[in-house]
């Protein structure tokens, strides 16, 4: 499948699944989402960047103005 | 505080990054946030007149830093962030500042969460003191964050993005066929748009969590990639996490990619480059972290550790590109005060 078709399906279907999302859950309910595997942005944020930084010096994805350019051959 | 060290190998280059992050909360809420880097670079470069290759060391220094506060509205929760960062290296300078903005609604089920920030950045040569080039930029992406069950929460992001000026690398020569190589020149515009979603699913019989990531992308050079990714966070015991991950990348080349020969042919007048990953190319990335809570000082002398968490993984990073297979290594430590 073309790789623009194949992202505007799964983009749709995401979008899709989030909007049909009506069920309120209330915060006592959420015990689940505070284990270590769920609440994990927070401790990934610093090594998710380096990973980041190393996919965009290899990969010819435009980075995002919110990383510093340079380093690992990106300029 | 978090203190980690980064590396990065592959055939022609290798990268250790140490870096360190401190983040402190004033009794009013406003959080304050820092951090240093440091990117050494060694990659190999044939020197003019030697008959082996040399090994170069670049290093890059960047620090950043950010004020934010998250403000009570009520029924809603509206958070604030400024930040900046810059980074310096002997021939590259980057400026970027920008605000983060978040709304959180319904007991902080929903999260609506907007971005944008700016980048300004000077691009220089070593091997050209005169060439000395302006890149600037700006990024703006919505974002939207909901509970959709118990266990089930759900990202849709969209980012926009925008970058003007030198878009090379000043050292890369496109090859011709009709004369000698000359320094690469791709478009000096790069319109990006990317939209990820994340999907996390937890598994209360198994403490597993299942974390689906996709991300497309499309930009005006006529390059267009999707990149699936799947990880698993499995806890064994209290303390214990184990995350095996899989992300596959496949990418279009850029419009002017050159031909399958290397060299532009003759009369050719467009954009050019000399750049591997403005191929087509394929991607993969297959790794296993650890994570572990230092909850045995709980109750000891060591108290206050009890909930760091140190870590450590290593991801085989497989491509097709010439750049050619690489290892990434990261080891840190989260030490909450």
């Amino acid at each position: 499948m073309n790789p623009r078709k194949a992202a505007l399906i799964a983009w749709l279907a995401a979008a899709c699944l989030g909007l049909s999302a009506c069920q309120h859950v209330a915060p006592y309910q959420r015990e689940a989402l505070a284990r270590p595997g769920m609440d994990v942005k927070e401790r990934e944020a610093l090594s998710s960047q380096f990973y980041t930084h190393v996919y965009e010096a290899r990969e010819g994805a435009m980075p995002s103005s919110e990383h510093a350019g340079g380093g690992c051959g990106c300029n | 505080m978090e203190g980690r060290g980064n590396y990065f190998w592959e055939r022609s280059t290798r990268v250790v990054v140490p870096e360190a992050k401190l983040k402190l909360t004033s009794p009013n809420g406003v959080r304050l946030g820092a951090g240093y880097l440091v990117d050494a670079i060694t990659s190999a470069s044939i020197a003019a007149a030697a008959t082996s290759d040399q090994l170069k060391t670049e290093l890059r220094h960047g620090v950043h830093a950010d004020v934010g506060k998250e403000l009570d509205l009520g029924s809603s929760e509206l958070d604030l962030t400024v930040l900046g960062a810059y980074s310096t290296e002997n021939d590259y300078r980057s400026w970027i500042y920008g605000l983060r903005s978040s709304l959180s609604w319904g007991e902080r089920a929903s999260k609506l969460s907007l971005t944008a920030s700016r980048v300004q950045d000077r691009v220089l040569s070593n091997a050209d003191r005169t060439f000395d080039r302006p890149l600037s930029g700006v990024t703006v992406g919505p974002s939207f964050e909901q509970v959709l069950a118990p266990v089930l929460v759900l990202t849709v992001s969209y980012q926009l993005g925008y970058l003007q000026g030198y878009l090379g690398n000043p050292y890369r020569r496109a090859a011709f066929a009709s004369h000698a190589p000359e320094r690469e020149a791709p478009p000096e515009t790069r319109l990006r748009h990317e939209a990820s979603a994340r999907l996390a699913w937890y598994l209360p019989g198994s403490r597993t969590a299942l974390h689906l990531l996709y991300s497309a992308y499309a930009d005006s050079w006529n390059i267009a990639a999707i990149s699936p990714e799947l990880r698993v966070y499995q806890q064994i015991g209290p303390d214990l996490l184990l995350r095996p991950r899989y992300r596959l990348y496949l990418q279009s080349a850029a419009s002017f990619a050159p031909p399958a020969s290397g060299k532009y042919p003759a009369g050719y007048l467009g954009p050019t480059t000399n750049d591997p990953k403005l191929e087509a190319l394929r991607t993969h990335t297959i790794g296993l972290a650890i994570e572990y809570r230092l909850g045995v000082f709980a109750d000891t002398v060591f108290d206050f550790a009890k909930t760091a968490w140190l870590d450590v993984g290593f991801d085989r990073y497989l491509s097709n590109s010439s750049f050619g297979n690489g290892i990434i290594g990261t080891a840190g430590a989260v030490v909450p005060f």
